[in-house]
């Protein structure tokens, strides 16, 4: 169904509701955190700091996620690969159930 | 002469003593081979994120130096054949300005950073993370 059409206004309240609420949330432009904080080098063993742009399961989170420009992920990738060499991060995390 | 960081994860089994035999051993490697130490950390033990040789923790230790490629090369033989070692790598050190002051080999100060991840934290971690891309993943394995 077009958005803006006539039949979205009768499914509104309805169970399509939730659905197009997300599609009206206005796109706010995400900013790169690194560029804010004007990193020019990341540090492997800052592993705090790695974990916020990874995933539960261990995966370098994608930029369209994160905002992170793509000089800044470049870094980053390295980074969160060098510290996994060490085993400051993980790899892999499973999940067991 | 270049600026470089090696880290090493030694074995959790190595005592106090082993700890100082082995610090002892790559700081005197690192200046008979010509090359200034500018600083040795450790940040004791800690836990590992996977384990490796069936170990869950380690011991983790920093030395930055400066010295020649042929020191990298053989400071990185002698890692792997300690069997102390569970993990090593050596980087360089892209922060190094290449005027930082020398230890004096002899004499090394051991800077102590206490481990900063627990489990704890870990979990705190997760109620801030990327909400959509982990609905995204979990359908993607469904």
């Amino acid at each position: 169904m077009a958005r803006g059409s006539k039949g979205s206004k009768d499914t509104k309240g309805k169970k399509g509701d939730k659905r197009e609420k997300r599609e009206k949330r206005p796109l706010r432009k995400k900013k790169c955190k690194f560029c804010l904080d004007r990193v020019t080098f990341l540090d492997y063993k800052d592993e705090r700091r790695l974990r916020r742009f990874m995933t539960d399961r261990g995966k370098i989170a994608p930029r369209r996620i994160t905002g992170t420009c793509a000089k800044h992920q470049r870094m980053l990738a390295m980074a969160v690969k060098r510290a996994r060499l060490i085993a400051l991060v993980p790899y892999v995390r499973e999940y067991y159930r | 002469m270049r600026s470089y960081e090696c880290a090493v994860v030694l074995h959790p089994a190595v005592g106090d003593d082993g700890l100082k035999t082995s610090t002892a051993k790559y700081v005197d490697i690192i200046a008979r081979s010509g090359g200034e130490i500018t600083r040795v950390e450790t940040w004791g033990k800690r836990r590992l994120s996977y384990e490796i040789l069936k170990q869950a923790e380690g011991t983790y230790f920093f030395y930055k130096f400066r010295g020649a490629n042929q020191l990298v090369d053989e400071l990185g033989r002698q890692l792997r054949i300690d069997e102390q070692v569970l993990r090593h790598m050596i980087v360089r050190d892209e922060q190094a300005e290449g005027n930082e002051a020398k230890l004096d080999p002899a004499n090394i100060e051991i800077s102590h950073r206490a481990p900063e991840r627990e489990m704890r934290e870990e979990v705190e971690h997760r109620g801030e993370r990327f909400e959509r891309f982990e609905r995204h993943e979990r359908e993607e394995r469904r």
